[in-house]
């Protein structure tokens, strides 16, 4: 119903204007080693302390 | 976004506006022209709407698909109710807006004044002080800084 009156053809390409050039960002696959969360420890800090 | 996405060049950055719609699950944000709602903490992929591709591949021109945004902010802000006028010439503005910043990424096609792009999130939200109650549950619902701005416009 929203476009029952209403053309939206070409109304938005007039908005930004006419094309200059087209650009691809991909995101990688895999994160970098630095962007990876740190593990959690495997022995409670607190075994590992003298008794 | 509930995966994180890792990237080697920075997404783009533009402005737009949504349409601000209240639902049983809290306020959502909604594109202005085609009323899509935008998933929360997932990206928004474009999708060619009826009539508007002409039977060109996308992103090649006629094609006028693809999420919009703007260079300007002055531009995303003029853009609802520009949009709203159109629809409706005697006035009755049924919808409130929220201007913006979103990430693109993907296929992006850069026009002079805004851009046309494959995929899309939320990057932040400027709210006008009469939003204010807004800002909490969109900030939790996207995962995103949400501001209010004092001199804002609704």
């Amino acid at each position: 119903l929203r476009f029952l009156f209403v053309s939206t053809r070409g109304v938005n390409l007039a908005e930004i204007g006419d094309p200059v050039r087209e650009i691809e960002i991909v995101p990688r696959e895999e994160p970098l080693p630095q962007e990876l969360p740190l593990p959690e420890p495997s022995v409670p800090e607190r075994e590992l302390e003298p008794a | 976004l509930s995966t994180p996405l890792f990237f080697d060049q920075t997404p783009v950055v533009a402005w737009r506006a949504w349409a601000l719609v209240e639902t049983g699950e809290g306020p959502e944000l909604r594109s202005v022209v085609y009323a899509h709602p935008w998933p929360a903490r997932a990206p928004l992929r474009m999708a060619c709407e009826p009539g508007g591709c002409l039977g060109a591949r996308w992103p090649m021109q006629p094609h006028a698909c693809g999420i919009h945004a703007f260079k300007d902010r002055a531009d995303a802000v003029a853009f609802p109710s520009m949009w709203e006028a159109r629809r409706f010439p005697q006035g009755a503005f049924p919808e409130q807006s929220v201007v913006g910043q979103v990430s693109l990424w993907g296929r992006i096609v850069e026009h002079e004044r805004g851009y046309r792009a494959e995929l899309a999130y939320p990057y932040a939200l400027l709210l006008s002080p009469e939003q204010g109650r807004f800002a909490a549950p969109l900030a939790a619902r996207y995962n995103v800084d949400v501001l209010v701005e004092p001199h804002a416009r609704p």
